[in-house]
């Protein structure tokens, strides 16, 4: 009843009634409705075929629901000729009126000449308008609803030729109203055909008959959609079902649901199908209590069919409640040009076939920095006010953008526009935040290192830390030295081979510049720890004089290679020469790396 | 407010297809400094420590390590 | 310049002190990550859930608190456990588990990293495991070497004997605990070493930290106070081990009594009198020998003994006294029962029954120890030869653990850590004379640490300080790079001599490899423990079909799903304790017990429902309101962790309360087997869990070939097929009949009997309102009138 109100209430405020006028001349030559019920909602598809042998053109056509089908009214919708465009469909008022239905003025696409005809195919889904009867059933009994309905097409126009033909489930029918000429055959009932019915005629019919598809309402849904410029949109849908047929009257066994032949045909609900996007992947199924294993997923060409089997069955009465999400690429959706973005989706996504949600919210949360929001929504939609929503690497939030329906069926599965814009180098402030997050960490490790806790200085300890820094030093430029050493050597090498006198020269003029530099800097060092720590500043005192016999042995090196190429010594002799030079060489620098990582 | 149709897919920067070599790479070579900057930290003593050198190392440290991250949230599904 | 380039990598390469931070942080990280790995057995598995029955009760509060605040989770009082009675939580519950993850969840939130607290909850066993390890190696590095310590660290982290019990979404206390125990062991350590205030006191924080996390702490409280009457009596006294245990003492007791749960028990409990008793006796011992310094020896000895044997025996006596004016508590039935092991099975059979306070078997020590149990005493022998004041403290808690790791399977948690402590050292020890080169140059003392740090041959004790000393050090100086394990090309001093035992080559080869394999086998072994026999969440089952693909039995779940959705949300819940915390986690339901089993009569009386007959106990199930009974039952898939294995220990603690109504002997066939196929007692077939599980299974058949009724668990066809139930009707039962949920009825009408055929004939009173004309039932016409100071008159 609640619902209903809320229905009605919500199209009364969005549709201002309008009037209208019927033109007495205007007739319907035939109509043709096909009313389903097979399910839980009543689906009616009326063809009309309307005649305009009134006086002026005509715009409009009147369409009329009963009261009591109003109240439960989910969707309407018209199309005309072309197929493909829906006409505008609002609420009226006629004036002078004596009946209680409900009219809905539908606007054609092109106005129809004194004398002309058009055909306007209106569809209209009732939820929760059957019944079940009896309201209490226990587990081995079927379901049966009833159907409160017109044999006549209620219409503000006369109706010249009409006939109903009504679809049932597969199952037995208990009773319907007998109104000539009326048909049972299987699981179709027809009502009509009749001709020449006046306006506005009602001829109440009831059907009391089996109908054990599931009768399951989603009483609230949430969908969550969330946006990523890293190319991915995530959708999380949060749903709470109840069974509402029959409800379950005594006890549930376990072995009579097994041992149950009926299969699919029983009003429990074991499983349905949820159809997901084609691109979906990474799909979680769960709910409060952690994840639903039951649960089998099948990739088509067009979908991704999810069939879901909740904990345990739905009987009557029965709720679940289930969280289902999963990731798609942001190409399917997302569209951009230049800094101006739009996604496009679908309002309320396929959660099975025929269903009923009596409250939607839905949430698009739009990466942080989203600017200029606009919501473009397929019907009329309630909005709340924007939230903002804090997640990993978030600073100011992002904006969370709600919009609320109720009483949604099937065909309300269509597609929202939402506009927004978004500076592209947006997209940096993530890693950015990320790189401030680890260098805060490095620059508290560098300030912690600099804090000294200790509550007396110890000298000894201090004055070996700084000998110790200085021995480092100390150590680099001899590494220096050394390697001066080697170049020295293969400049004399390379000149014993070139005889190159000027290249020689010349390395040496640098090299010597180098190692003066270098040796003066050890002294300096020595000078300094002389006051601290004699016996190291004595060792580098060493260290000094063992450089020098190095030094000697070279310029006596260079002498032998330049007498060599100049041809005053002999090649034997010079080998001796060289082979000396290089044992005394090895010696010396062994003493010299002693003394060094004695230090 | 532009028509969509005139619009194109977003895509985004990049490739998915990358982000596991993507995070190997960024993460090994910013732990790898991180590494370098903490020995440093162990190892020296308050004369031989030169400020400039460690801000360097961290900076540097710092942004591989913020870029891997990202990229490894990315590539276990945590679109941020 | 090129040169310059080159030595400064050449340096940086040479640097054997920053290699060996370094290589130490990398094998602690390596250790952390190895051990949070080789715990998500289960999550991978299945998903990230709470295991088990405790958890969901630590993860309920914890959650409570995450919703409501600190200050509301301290003075919680939940009416939705032990229905009538209600449960203090905030102050019977170690909040330290919650606080933690509490703290860490409310820190990520900060950041904005949207993690639920379930998954912190789920995670927070694994990370702590990561951090024991690290306190491990911290504890063995006092106590020996580092590269004991690095031993230790890695044998912690994946020893089953610890990941039995913090394993992914085991969210129980000891997860936290065992860090805390190692890190309080390591302090104290510590402090006995340095004698600093600054230390004990560092101590006594963590000892607060331990006692706000696990009832275990006793442990602590005892051991500490253990070791230094240990110290005292073996004449190893000094001031630092005076200002540590003071120090901690007094801040630890004071801090241990901010916990509601603990409240004053440290000054009014026998278990923490031994502490006090230490206490008393080192100032004693500390004033004598201050003393010493003023009197002569002979007058001293004297004196010393007689104030030592006054101050023990008035210490003494005054506790014995207090205990019987009942000041002080005797020893709790759960501390007591370690010591003599027979008293819970007869006293407090709820004690006795559960699984894991067993004694522990030989199987058991195998299993969750591997290697270290033949391995750790040589680690002991090593601690005994080369004693010093804090090896004393790991010989008596290796030794103590022993004890109670062999009086109950539970315990077995408190001896992991000490024998990954004494394996490391013998292991550690090993190694550095088996892989100790020759040719290596020998090391002047000043030489900091290394992984294989070079030893001298009398490296008693008295070296083992100076190179103790040294390992505070900074790491500085560069060491001698090792040019290769043959001969030296420095020509430095000489190659060590053959002093030492002279273990040739081959044998030290073949030695250091047989343990790296050993080693090897541990890893694989603790492996493969964790993964098949600690990864079971026991909420979720699992078993595989003949051609191998999994089936998930994930009947707990949809029967907890099923009563949080479909009941009423004041429904109150019967079954037996067990499951008395994974129904108010899950389901959301009043409970009448569960697992804090905390009152034995309100168990029993649950206990009594359970065995008597229907009508009996639908006359208790009546009085507490219950809404609906609970049982679980295996019988259809073989899990033989249901409520009619169990059934016997509801007996007994139903007849420890009314012994009169319920004897265990009514439930047993006439040859006294427990049996419920066609040979049981009457009684048997007719008390409630009887009829609970076995509704309807008459009628069933589990296999082709089985007949109906056959049981799979018990193995046989049971007795009673046809079961009736009057006053309960079948709810819900799950796809496997594992949970099987009944509504209590309303008690039936009562039967209309007609006037004559009644006994007891009341006067008929005549209608005041007439049958017939307009003033009918129900319509207010012949109102009385009231005038005031008359007695209303009605009017016909």
């Amino acid at each position: 009843m609640k619902l209903a109100f809320i229905a009605l209430a919500l199209f009364a405020a969005l549709v201002w009634s309008q009037d209208v006028e019927v033109d007495s001349g205007v007739t319907v030559s035939s109509a043709e409705r096909a009313i389903d019920i097979s399910s839980q909602v009543v689906k009616y598809v009326t063809e009309l075929h309307v005649e305009n042998g009134g006086k002026a053109p005509l715009n409009y056509i009147v369409y009329a629901l009963s009261a009591n089908e109003d109240k439960h009214l989910a969707f309407i919708g018209a199309t005309g000729d072309n197929k493909n465009t829906a006409l505008k469909v609002s609420r009226a008022t006629l004036k002078g009126a004596k009946s209680d239905a409900v009219l809905y003025k539908i606007e054609l696409m092109s106005v129809v000449a004194v004398g002309g005809k058009v055909t306007v195919k209106v569809e209209v889904v009732l939820a929760q308008h059957l019944k079940p009867y009896p309201s209490h059933i226990t587990q081995a009994e079927q379901q049966f609803v009833l159907y409160d309905g017109n044999a006549h097409i209620l219409s503000p126009y006369i109706i010249k030729k009409e006939s109903t033909n009504i679809v049932l489930y597969h199952g037995h029918v208990e009773s319907f109203t007998k109104a000539e000429p009326s048909k049972l055959d299987g699981d179709k009932l027809s009502y009509g055909p009749y001709e020449n019915t006046p306006a506005f005629t009602t001829k109440d019919i009831r059907v009391h008959y089996e109908n054990n598809s599931p009768f399951v309402v989603i009483t609230r849904m949430e969908r969550l959609i969330e946006v990523s410029h890293w190319g991915n949109v995530a959708i999380e849908e949060n749903i709470d079902l109840l069974h509402k047929g029959a409800v379950l009257k005594g006890s549930f066994s376990r072995l009579d649901f097994q041992m149950d032949r009926r299969g699919n045909k029983q009003p429990a609900v074991k499983s349905y199908k949820t159809l997901l996007p084609a691109a979906s992947k990474d799909v979680y199924y769960r709910d409060e209590i952690g994840n639903i294993s039951t649960s089998n997923l099948r990739q088509t060409e067009e979908a991704v069919e999810l069939e879901i089997r909740p904990r345990f069955p739905l009987y009557g009465g029965w709720k679940t409640n289930y969280v289902i999400g999963y990731n798609t690429p942001s190409y399917e959706y997302l569209y951009s040009s230049g800094g101006h973005f739009a996604l496009r989706m679908r309002f309320l996504d396929h959660v099975f076939d025929n269903a009923v949600v009596e409250d939607l919210t839905v949430k698009i949360i739009l990466p942080e920095g989203a600017k200029n929001i606009k919501l473009d929504p397929p019907y009329k939609v309630k909005r709340s006010p924007d939230e903002l929503h804090y997640t990993y690497l978030d600073t100011t939030g992002r904006p969370v953008i709600i919009a609320h329906k109720t009483n949604l069926v099937e065909a309300h599965v269509q597609e929202f526009t939402l506009h927004y814009d978004f500076d592209r180098t947006g997209l940096w402030r993530e890693p950015f935040i990320a790189i401030i997050a680890f260098y805060i960490l490095f620059v508290a490790v560098i300030v912690w290192v600099r804090f000294d806790f200790t509550i007396a200085s110890d000298a000894s300890s201090e004055s070996r830390l700084k000998v110790q820094s200085l021995v480092e030093t100390v150590t680099d430029a001899h590494g220096q030295r050394l390697a001066e050493y080697e170049q020295y050597t293969d400049a004399v090498n390379k000149f014993k081979a070139s005889k190159d006198t000027a290249a020689l020269t010349a390395a040496k003029k640098k090299i010597e510049n180098d190692l003066k530099n270098v040796t003066n800097q050890i002294s300096d060092l020595q000078a300094e720890m002389k006051a601290s720590s004699p016996e190291v500043s004595d060792k580098i005192g060493e260290l000094q004089r063992l450089d020098k016999a190095v030094k000697e042995q070279l310029a006596n090196y260079q002498q032998q290679a330049e007498r060599l190429v100049g041809g005053k010594v002999q090649k034997a002799q010079f080998a001796d020469a060289e082979k000396a030079f290089t044992q005394k060489m090895d010696e010396l620098k062994s003493k010299m790396d002693t003394i060094v990582y004695g230090l | 407010m532009l028509d969509i149709q005139s619009m194109e897919r977003y895509v985004g920067p990049v490739n998915p297809a990358v982000y596991p070599h993507l995070t190997v790479v960024l993460l090994g070579i910013g732990l790898f400094f991180m590494a370098w900057f903490f020995v440093y930290e162990v190892t020296s003593t308050k004369y031989t420590r030169t400020l400039v050198k460690e801000l360097m190392v961290a900076a540097v440290a710092a942004v591989f390590m913020g870029f891997g991250t990202v990229f490894l949230m990315l590539w276990v599904g945590i679109y941020i | 310049m090129a040169g310059g380039e080159g030595s400064e990598v050449n340096k940086l390469l040479n640097n054997t002190a920053a290699w060996t931070s370094l290589l130490t942080f990398v094998i602690l990280a390596l250790a952390w990550f190895v051990g949070f790995a080789s715990r998500l057995f289960a999550i991978i598995r299945f998903e990230s859930i709470i295991h088990e029955f405790d958890p969901w009760f630590n993860y309920r509060a914890t959650h409570h608190m995450v919703e409501n605040g600190f200050y509301n989770f301290l003075n919680w009082f939940d009416e939705r456990a032990w229905y009538p009675l209600g449960r203090i939580v905030g102050g019977t519950v170690y909040p330290g588990l919650m606080v933690t993850s509490g703290a860490i969840h409310y820190v990520l939130s900060l950041l904005n990293i949207p993690i639920h607290i379930r998954d912190v909850c789920v995670f927070l066993a694994p990370m702590f495991s990561g951090l024991t390890a690290i306190s491990t190696y911290f504890l063995t590095r006092e106590l020996w070497s580092p590269g004991a310590g690095l031993f230790a660290a890695c044998f912690i982290a994946i020893t089953p004997g610890y990941t039995s019990r913090s394993v992914a979404g085991s969210y129980d206390n000891e997860g936290i605990a065992i860090f805390a125990l190692q890190f309080t062991y390591y302090l104290w350590v510590k402090s006995v070493k340095t004698g600093s205030i600054f230390w004990a006191t560092l101590t006594a924080l963590s000892y607060f930290y331990m006692v706000s996390a696990w009832g275990g702490y006793v442990f602590i409280i005892n051991l500490i106070p253990l070791h230094v009457l240990v110290l005292l009596i073996i004449g190893r006294f000094n001031y630092k081990i005076y200002v540590a245990y003071t120090t901690f003492y007094v801040l630890g007791q004071v801090m241990a009594m901010q916990i509601p749960f603990v409240g004053f028990q440290p000054v009014k409990t026998s278990e923490h009198m031994a502490a006090a008793g230490v206490f008393g006796l080192l100032h004693a011992y500390a004033f004598l020998k201050y003393l010493q310094s003023f009197l002569s020896r002979k007058e001293f000895r004297y004196l010393f003994f007689a104030t030592i044997i006054i101050a023990v025996g008035v210490g003494f006596v005054g506790i014995v006294v207090l205990t019987y004016a009942g000041y002080i508590a005797p020893w709790s039935g759960r501390f007591y029962s370690l010591w003599d092991t027979g008293y819970a099975k007869i006293h407090i059979p709820i004690i006795a029954s559960v699984s894991e306070h067993q004694p522990t078997t030989w199987v058991s020590f195998f299993f969750d120890l591997h290697i270290m149990a033949a391995v750790f005493p040589a680690g002991l022998w090593y601690c005994v030869k080369n004693v010093n004041d804090e090896r004393v403290f790991i010989i008596l808690y290796a030794v103590t653990a022993v004890y109670f790791a062999g009086v109950m399977v539970r315990l077995m948690l408190t001896l992991a850590p000490v024998v990954c402590v004494l394996s490391g050292i013998a292991f550690s020890y090993t190694y550095e004379r088996y892989l100790y080169d020759e040719g290596e140059a020998k090391e002047t003392p000043t030489a900091v640490e290394g992984k294989r740090s070079k030893k001298d041959e009398d490296s008693a004790t008295d070296d083992q300080d100076a190179r103790n000393r040294q390992l505070y050090d900074k790491p500085g100086k560069a060491k001698k790079p090792v040019k290769g394990s043959g001969g030296t090309t420095s020509g430095g001093a000489g190659g060590r001599a053959d002093d030492e035992e002279g273990i040739g080559m081959n044998v030290r080869s073949i030695v250091s490899v047989a343990l790296v394999l050993t080693l090897l086998m541990f890893v694989v072994h603790c492996t493969y423990v964790t993964s098949n026999a600690y990864s079971h969440p026991s909420i979720v089952l699992q078993s595989q079909t003949n051609d191998g693909s999994r089936v998930i039995m994930d009947d707990f779940r949809e029967a907890y799903y099923w009563l949080r959705r479909n009941t009423h949300d004041q429904a109150r819940v019967m079954s037996w304790w067990d499951y008395g915390y994974q129904i108010a986690g899950m389901g959301n339901r009043t409970t009448l017990v569960d697992n804090n089993t905390w009152n034995n009569s309100h168990i029993a009386l649950v206990g009594k429902a359970m065995s008597s007959n229907e009508s009996a106990a639908y006359e208790i199930m009546r009085d507490l309101d219950v809404d609906y009974v609970l049982a679980i039952f295996g019988g259809v898939i073989g899990y033989s962790g249901d409520d009619i294995n169990k059934f016997l220990w509801m007996v007994r603690i139903a007849e420890g309360e009314h012994p009169s109504e319920i004897r265990e002997g009514n439930y047993f066939t006439e040859s006294g087997e427990y049996s419920v196929g066609p040979g049981a007692s009457d009684i048997m077939l007719n008390c409630v869990m009887y009829k609970l599980c076995y509704y309807r299974f008459g009628e069933t058949k589990v296999g082709y070939q089985q007949p109906a009724g056959f049981d799979r668990t018990r193995g046989y066809v049971i007795g009673k097929k046809d079961v009736e139930l009057e006053h309960l009707e079948e709810a819900y039962t799950t796809e496997n009949w594992l949970v099987r949920i009944y509504k209590v009825k309303e008690p039936a009408n009562r039967p209309k009997i007609k006037y004559t055929e009644r006994k007891i004939r009341t006067k008929r009173a005549k209608s005041s309102y007439p049958k017939k004309g307009k003033a009918k039932k129900g319509v207010i016409k012949m109102k009385p009138v009231v005038v005031k100071g008359k007695k209303p008159v009605i009017k016909r």
